[in-house]
């Protein structure tokens, strides 16, 4: 198996009296798409800053790349979430210096900037200082100064934060072209279902700890709540009682929509039960209950939504 | 450190060359400015000087005794005789000046000649009642005479008491158009030849008397080290420890400044972290003091070479020696770099210019005593005080550019050898300093820290 390429081992970071990562281990594997997650204060931008080599960690050790992220800064690219533009600066400046920087040389650089400025949808803005730029667009242009030297590993710090749904679709498709390329991605948000959409690879972190790290489709079936959603057009209890009865069937649930949520056992043959339900009489919607990563995070951080908590069959912390 | 390193110092230092040098403000600012004031300071007086009309015409003079036109006019030939050559000459010496090729001197003397008087005469009336004043001022008012003098008679007698004396008074009737520079010259030059009149009216010879009374030239020549090595004494000689220091504060603080405004910009911008994640933060450091370094240069230079122009144009550069220039070059060096390292420490652990303001007075405190020092130091650069405050960093810089500024006593090079020491183990230690903060401060956010705060940062980072 080739080196992971991130690779943190007992790595923890104290502020005065807060505890910000505690003992994380952590091992991102080359080419993945990895979600990192987690709510506002987990930790996850102090980790980030440390595999930077921004901060230093109190203890634990470090590899990135095979080594010390100093030594391969410019084979990495980095959106942070504290992010900004020399404001004086035309656009074009700006991504040069940071290009000249990252060691790209300079007789590229003009082409790679013009290109790559059309390609975020920015073809008209290489002449303007950046305060003339609206927000979304300054962070486009901060997203390209991230990854003007076309880097191995790309670590992106809340990138949708602040876009319209619009500029959001954009760098979605910018960051899947990035990793269709073969390039390594690693990003934070606390917005989970869009990491969901996007991810090959989810690490969960809370309070400094890891709580979940795994590939999503792993996720899915280990957070499967194994439950059908039926949806009569007629009487919904009797729609229960009937799946009640069906061996398959652990328990049944009514909600307030007059749904009835059939939890299955673990060894339950899916497709009977269903055929069983459509055999009950006629449905609006039948359909197997899928866990979102907000559902999951919250069970592992025992902070049930609301309401109906989820069930899932296995509940060990990772 | 690899070349890589080296190079991304490099490009650091050219973006904050560039963007502070390479700007209109800045040129405009430091360079075209001062450069265009000391063109105006050289333009402006002979612009002023060619102003000036010449007083040209008659005075009529209403005097009993008839002995003042004589005294009038042969004071008026003197007078324009001195003013047109050897007064100029004597400012000039007197400054400490040696204008050997003339051109200030001449220049002094032309504007002179187009400023004082061309042909002035006096005419004589005697005083034959109120009629002939109130004759002669009606022809003063239609422009026949430039001004109507009446001088009493007990001004002349030498047996009037001296309250006589004082109680009379001369009558003098202008123009309304006169300007007040010739209403003056005319004034003196009555007040003047009345004295004159005086002496003849007593039967002594003025001129004798005069030549008696007028005190010789002294030309002081200040003894080199070497036989035959002599130098003139100027005046000029107290300004040049003030001005290599003010050149040397001017270049630094300007730059210095400039590093501290960039330092906190690219922290409130918050784009520090972009930076950050290209660099580490002492080639971030590094690049900032280097690339600041050349625009203090560019002021030093600026600055300098107007000096040093000034100087030469004055034929004063036996003030100047190539050894004190490259010692000051030295101590530049020194000043810089002591004053980039405060800058840079305390423009990474505020967030705003405001908060800047906590750390800065203690720092200019500091830095600004040896401009109260000037003159002690000027007057005597190898006394006590001054050698102290030359081995004491962080102003050694400042107070030993005026030790050699002062040049009356070469300072002993062990001296000069000892203070290149202690300033560069300072500035390696301030710099250190400066590291470390840098490298805590550029990333945190909220309240400023405070002193203890910083030392404990020096500690930990």
């Amino acid at each position: 198996m080739s080196e992971p390429c991130i690779d943190l081992s007992g790595v923890a970071k104290t502020f005065r009296d807060t505890r910000a990562v505690r003992d994380l281990n952590l091992q991102i594997p080359s080419g993945s798409l990895c979600g990192f997650l987690g709510p506002n204060g987990a930790g996850k931008s102090t980790t980030i800053r440390m595999i930077m080599s921004i901060i230093r960690p109190d203890r634990g050790s470090l590899r990135v790349l095979g080594g010390d992220a100093l030594n391969h800064k410019d084979r990495i690219g980095y959106l942070p979430e504290e992010r900004g533009v020399y404001r004086k600066m035309k656009v074009r400046d700006y991504l040069r210096y940071i290009g000249r920087l990252k060691g790209v040389d300079a007789a590229s650089l003009r082409k790679l900037i013009t290109d790559s400025l059309e390609r975020i949808g920015l073809p008209e803005v290489e002449k303007k200082r950046c305060e003339e730029l609206s927000k979304g667009m300054q962070q486009k242009v901060q997203f390209l100064a991230a990854i003007i030297h076309k880097p191995e590993l790309i670590i992106l710090d809340e990138p949708f934060s602040g876009l319209d749904p619009v500029n959001s679709m954009l760098l979605h498709d910018l960051i899947r072209e990035l990793h269709d390329e073969g390039r390594t991605i690693l990003f934070s948000t606390h917005i989970l279902h869009q990491a969901e959409r996007m991810c090959d690879r989810i690490v969960m972190i809370d309070q400094g700890t890891k709580v979940l790290d795994d590939t999503l489709e792993t996720i899915q079936k280990r957070f499967d709540p194994k439950t059908i959603i039926a949806e009569p057009l007629g009487d919904p209890t009797a729609m229960g009682t009937l799946l009640q009865g069906a061996p398959e069937v652990d328990s049944i649930k009514i909600d307030d929509r007059g749904r009835v949520h059939a939890r299955l056992r673990d060894d339950a043959d899916v497709d009977r039960v269903m055929a069983t339900a459509l055999a009950g009489g006629p449905l609006r919607s039948i359909e197997r209950a899928r866990t979102t990563l907000d559902e999951v995070f919250l069970h592992l951080v025992n902070r049930p939504l609301d309401g109906a908590p989820p069930s899932f069959a296995e509940t060990t912390l990772v | 450190m690899s070349d890589r390193n080296l190079s991304k110092i490099g490009i650091i230092a050219w973006r904050e060359f560039s963007h502070t040098a390479l700007t209109k403000t800045f040129l405009f600012g430091a360079v075209i400015l001062p450069i265009g004031m000391m063109g105006l300071l050289l333009v402006l007086p002979l612009l002023f000087a060619s102003q000036l009309k010449p007083l040209d015409g008659e005075i009529a003079v209403v005097d009993s005794t008839g002995g003042f036109v004589q005294a009038f006019d042969a004071l008026v030939v003197e007078r324009r005789d001195r003013d047109r050559s050897g007064d100029a000459e004597e400012i000039i010496r007197k400054l400490g000046i040696d204008d050997r090729g003339g051109m200030l001197s001449g220049g002094i003397a032309a504007a002179a000649k187009e400023a004082s008087f061309d042909d002035v005469t006096a005419t004589d009336f005697k005083p034959d009642g109120d009629d002939v004043i109130q004759r002669l001022k009606e022809e003063a008012r239609d422009g026949q005479w430039i001004a109507v003098a009446v001088i009493p008679e007990t001004l002349f007698d030498a047996e009037n008491s001296d309250e006589d004396l004082d109680d009379a008074m001369i009558d003098l009737f202008l123009p309304k158009e006169t300007s007040p520079r010739h209403g003056d010259t005319i004034s003196d030059l009555i007040r003047s030849a009345t004295v004159r009149a005086r002496f003849a009216a007593a039967g002594e010879d003025f001129e004798y008397i005069q030549t008696m009374l007028d005190r010789p030239s002294v030309d002081v020549r200040r003894l080199g080290i070497e036989a035959g090595a002599e130098s003139s004494d100027s005046k000029l000689r107290m300004l040049v420890p003030f001005g290599f220091m003010m050149l040397l504060w001017i270049a630094t603080f300007t730059a210095g400044n400039f590093l501290l405004t960039s330092t906190i910009e690219e922290k409130s911008n918050k784009v520090i972290e972009v930076v950050l994640s290209a660099v580490g933060p002492l080639q971030l450091l590094w690049g900032k003091i280097l690339g600041l370094a050349l625009v203090s240069l560019v002021i030093l230079i600026t600055y300098g070479g107007l000096a040093i122009a000034g100087i030469a144009a004055l034929a004063l550069t036996d003030l100047l020696s190539i050894s004190v220039l490259l010692w000051a070059v030295v101590f530049f060096l020194i000043a810089y770099f002591t004053v980039a390292a405060l800058m840079a420490a305390i423009g990474s652990a505020v967030n705003e210019l405001s908060e800047a303001q906590t750390f800065m007075a203690p720092v200019m405190v500091i830095l600004i005593t040896p401009m109260l020092l000037w003159m002690p130091i000027g007057e005597n650069p190898n006394g006590t005080l001054a050698v102290v405050t030359s081995m004491l960093p962080p102003i050694l810089p400042f107070a030993m550019v005026m030790r050699i500024g002062a040049a009356t006593d070469p300072v002993p090079i062990w001296q000069l050898l000892l203070s290149t020491l202690i300033g560069i183990l300072s500035v390696i230690a301030l710099v250190w300093a400066a590291s470390r903060i840098f490298r805590v401060g550029i990333l945190m956010q909220g309240k400023p820290p405070s002193p203890l705060e910083l030392i404990r940062w020096i500690r930990q980072a």
